[in-house]
């Protein structure tokens, strides 16, 4: 028997044109194997239409929550991984850089005289400079003195303080904000 | 859309994350039922689901307000039990192990239960039959109403490759219902025929 077009009526999913659906009612009254896989699909429909819906284990939102915590943090720590190194490279990348610019352009004699010459320079300034501010020093009253050290200290503890914060911060909370989670 | 939605919505595209846990809430049904029926199995679903969320909250900047959130959110929940599907390829769980496995019991009559997961052990093992994209078709045209046009779009698949798979997923489904059917006929008559001591 020549079940074409039938057996793919019988698996449209719009309903048929009246005429249509009476050519596929005449068949089905003398086809077993199409009415079978009639009965067997609108059989299939059914449970489609009315299993019950798989739902999830209360607290679903709850751990979405936790995880997105867990997720952020792992990203973040990964930023802050991603920082160091790419800090760590950029810095190894200008040291070979200047070796490989020493190294071309000048003997490692030349280098290593000029290297010493210039920490000369840097000590003998050093020396200088702590020469004129002791000679400072010893000009101006003991209160201004005392309110110069006062005020330099408060500095150097502010800095070493905001360095000591922005490690932490940067350590626990990385440095995205939320667009960047985005 | 109803207003609270839109408003969690709204604010869930400014970065508000709790407005977003309210669209987990309230969509955490839907997207765990379409990957349990891809999947098959509740603790892939869950991983499967909160995957999903995480993927829209990410995400959320590229959702366009002027179409359906379930459908955005859906579509992405397909996508990925559709790649993990494709990337597990495991063999369909035998039928003991399903046994095995109970659904979140969501129905204190035992009677009920019991009938419900038979059920869904049936249905289950009819989708095992289509591949993961043909399943994803007829699981978001038969338990969401999607269109044709709708099922394109989420799946990212042509209107007339959507209609050839669903035709072709009908077809498969209703000819797994008959040999399973067979089967279970023929398991009866043996039972009947085995001489009762």
């Amino acid at each position: 028997m020549n079940h074409q077009p039938f057996n793919s009526w019988l698996y449209e999913d719009t309903p048929l044109p009246a005429a249509q659906a009476e050519e596929l009612r005449q068949h089905l009254q003398t086809c077993p194997d199409c009415r079978r896989q009639q009965e067997a699909w609108l059989n299939v429909r059914h449970m489609l239409r009315t299993t019950e819906a798989a739902r999830p284990q209360p607290g679903f939102s709850n751990r979405w929550q936790a995880g997105l915590e867990a997720r952020r943090l792992r990203q973040q720590r990964r930023q802050v991984r991603i920082t160091i190194l790419a800090l760590a490279g950029a810095v190894l990348l200008v040291l070979l850089g200047l070796l490989i610019y020493f190294a071309l352009t000048s003997s490692f004699a030349d280098l290593f005289a000029s290297m010493i010459g210039t920490s000369t320079q840097v000590a003998v300034g050093l020396v200088q400079i702590g020469e004129f501010f002791q000679s400072l020093l010893r000009f101006l009253p003991p209160e201004v003195t005392a309110a110069a050290w006062f005020i330099i200290a408060s500095w150097i503890c502010s800095l070493c303080l905001a360095w000591v914060l922005s490690v932490w911060r940067i350590s626990r909370k990385g440095v995205s904000s939320h667009e960047e989670l985005h | 859309m109803s207003n609270p939605e839109t408003e969690w919505l709204q604010r869930s595209l400014q970065g508000d994350e709790e407005a977003f846990a309210s669209l987990v809430e309230r969509y955490q049904n839907p997207v765990f039922n379409l990957c349990y029926r891809m999947l098959g199995d509740e603790f892939e679903a869950e991983d499967a689901a909160q995957e999903t969320f995480w993927r829209a909250y990410q995400h959320i900047q590229r959702y366009d307000p002027q179409r359906s959130f379930a459908t955005w959110l859906l579509s992405i929940a397909a996508h990925y039990c559709i790649d993990q599907q494709r990337k597990r390829r495991a063999p369909i769980l035998a039928i003991d192990d399903l046994l095995e496995e109970t659904l979140p019991d969501q129905a204190p009559d035992p009677e009920r239960t019991a009938s419900q997961t038979e059920e869904q052990l049936a249905m289950r093992k009819l989708l095992e039959t289509l591949n993961a994209q043909d399943r994803s078709a007829i699981i978001l045209r038969y338990w969401y109403d999607f269109s044709e046009e709708e099922i394109a779009r989420a799946l990212n698949l042509s209107a007339s490759a959507v209609k050839s798979r669903l035709f072709r997923s009908r077809q498969a489904l209703a000819r797994q219902f008959m040999a399973d059917a067979a089967r279970a006929a023929g398991k009866e008559r043996k039972q009947d025929e085995s001489p009762a001591f």
